[in-house]
């Protein structure tokens, strides 16, 4: 079943933006290992910046890898059940999806309100606020407890291992 | 208690369908908030600190030169030169398929991207030269698996993350072991292709070797910058993969010109894909971990190892047996993640080197990547092929063989691992 466009388009930009942000953060890292062998300076941005990139990136791009990548999981023992028995996993599974994503969510609010209230930044030069970062953590989660959602509303589903092609 | 709620509710949640990384995170929270709320704050930071890991950002990188390997089509170059050079020896086509194989592994880090990638024109190239699908499917499907042994390896990036352990040295350790494998698998298909009479011999042309080595140059000098960045101690493994990506990507647009700018965007859309599953798997193994290691269990392992007075070999046999049975159901990146932080320590405290250990437990994902029901490299070629699964696994009944025997050789002589690091 398709999932709502709206959804697709924000995965789509949001996935845009993090691929984007991944090439921005290899080529900050080359231009690093450049400075540092042929100019003989490093400044400490240049090796803190593409952490936050890669931080930012990776929760962008948490929503998209759902949807349209996939999830490494263990499916063998559910593909033999019934189809009643695989549709009640199936909403189980969404359900866990939707809590655990929210949980997230919450964990990482909580630890932007404290950094922000701390006035808390890195320990570098650049001495970035922390919570700058760490925001990426609610925001990626949020987009992903909409799949979790969507999924409970019976319009997603997790792509079998045969369907896709993850990584080892 | 947390600790066997963790495992507990995290089999329930494996074995219900739900994806490892959401088992493994929702377990943990799901425990913590029952036992120990108070320990909730420091989960946070826990997601945070992972995510934050200068080391991590190399698998990205990786990904993204192998995408722009498979994308810019570098490869074809390289496999020209491998078939111009073998093809005087017998079963040449079958063994310049394997030496392709570990050249592309020594681009990416990847075992399934491999196989998809050197499946996708090798199974054409080998049917023409002769040979017969299960065979060369399965030939694919066994040289594939060296992408996660010969460096750059993801299993290795992810290995020292979770240990701490230094990913340079982790790197050169899968080195010798992933050269030897594959040399001795070449000969192997050379020699069952032979015997069995598949593809043609033809004399050397020397004229056709140097241009397939003029036009490949450009590629092999790849896996080169790899292992001499590392080894030379130039720059860092996270270094090492930008200077690759930067590399490739310039050798596949100014000097190929085969990569295009949408091109491009597809590359880093699929690597942030890929990347992102990466990273919240590693996510759910630094909070499974945090609570293991909180609660004592890796302590309760090494106790009952002394207490069973196994010794290091002893150890190592039995978790061998573990993993394999283990690879029979989980992907490889999930059984590293669940396994690792349980028995480092107590390896740690059996006195095995860390990089015997890393280059054991990758051998055991080569494996684990191959065996049936759950083995990713055999659904990723079913797919290419269009064999059946069982069609697969009939025909690689001799390479099983010849890994078990590569296992075999990687337990009981460390050197193999430890000698390049010098650890």
């Amino acid at each position: 079943m398709a999932h709502a466009k709206w959804l697709d388009r924000l995965d789509d930009r949001a996935e845009l933006a993090a691929a984007t942000l991944a090439f921005a953060a290899a080529m900050l890292v080359f231009a690093g290992v450049v400075m540092r062998n042929l100019f003989t300076t490093s400044p400490s941005w240049i090796a803190e910046l593409p952490v936050h990139l890669i931080v930012w990136s990776v929760f962008l791009a948490l929503a998209s890898s759902f949807s349209r990548g996939t999830q490494l999981g263990l499916d063998i023992l559910v593909r033999r059940l019934s189809p009643r028995v695989q549709w009640a996993l199936d909403r189980l599974g969404a359900l866990a999806m939707l809590v655990i994503t929210l949980m997230l969510i919450w964990l990482g609010i909580e630890l932007v309100r404290r950094q922000y209230g701390m006035g808390a930044v890195t320990a570098s030069a650049a001495r970035t606020p922390l919570w700058l970062v760490t925001s990426a953590m609610p925001v990626g989660c949020a987009m992903l407890a909409l799949h979790g959602a969507a999924r409970l509303a019976g319009r997603e589903r997790f792509k079998p291992l045969d369907e896709a092609l993850p990584i080892e | 208690m947390i600790a066997a709620t963790t495992i507990g509710l995290m089999l329930v949640l494996l074995f219900a369908g739900v994806p490892v990384a959401f088992a493994l995170i929702g377990s943990t929270l799901c425990a913590v908030l029952i036992f120990a709320s108070d320990l909730l704050p420091s989960l946070g930071l826990s997601v945070m600190s992972t995510v934050s890991n200068y080391i991590l950002i190399a698998i990205p990188l990786f990904i993204m030169a192998g995408e722009i390997a498979v994308r810019g089509k570098l490869l074809d170059p390289l496999v020209e030169l491998a078939r111009a050079l073998l093809a005087p020896v017998p079963g040449g086509t079958g063994v310049a398929t394997v030496a392709t194989c570990m050249f592309f592994a020594g681009i990416t880090g990847s075992t399934a991207a491999e196989a998809a990638a050197v499946g996708t024109f090798g199974l054409p190239m080998l049917a023409r030269a002769g040979y017969p699908k299960p065979f060369s499917t399965a030939v694919i499907a066994c040289a594939s698996t060296f992408g996660i042994l010969i460096p750059p390896s993801l299993t290795m990036i992810l290995f020292g993350s979770i240990t701490q352990a230094p990913v340079g040295p982790l790197f050169l350790a899968g080195l010798m072991p992933g050269l030897l494998l594959g040399v001795v698998l070449m000969i192997m298909v050379g020699v069952m292709g032979a015997m069995r009479g598949y593809g043609f011999r033809q004399r050397l042309d020397l004229g056709l070797v140097r241009r397939a080595l003029a036009r490949s140059a450009w590629i092999i000098a790849m896996p080169v910058v790899v292992v001499g960045g590392i080894y030379s101690g130039w720059v860092t493994p996270t270094e090492v993969a930008a200077v690759v990506v930067v590399y490739g990507l310039a050798v596949a647009v100014l000097v190929y010109r085969t990569l295009s700018l949408a091109d491009l965007v597809v590359v880093c859309r699929n690597t942030v894909r890929v990347s992102a599953m990466l990273y919240f798997v590693l996510v759910g193994a630094a909070l499974f971990g945090f609570v293991m290691t909180a609660e004592g269990v890796p302590q309760r392992i090494v106790d009952w190892v002394n207490a069973s007075a196994l010794g290091p070999l002893q150890f190592l046999i039995l978790l061998n047996a573990i993993l394999l049975a283990m690879g029979c159901f989980l992907d490889g990146l999930s059984m590293l993640v669940i396994a690792l932080p349980l028995i480092f320590p107590v390896a740690v405290q059996l006195g095995i080197n860390p990089l015997h250990l890393a280059v054991l437990m990758t051998v055991n994902i080569e494996i684990g990547v191959l065996t049936p029901p759950v083995g990713i490299n055999l659904y990723v070629l079913s797919g290419i092929s269009r064999l059946r699964v069982e069609e697969i696994v009939h025909a690689l009944l001799p390479f099983y063989v010849f890994l078990l025997v590569g296992l075999a050789a990687v337990t009981y002589f460390p050197a193999l691992s430890t000698w390049l690091p010098g650890g």
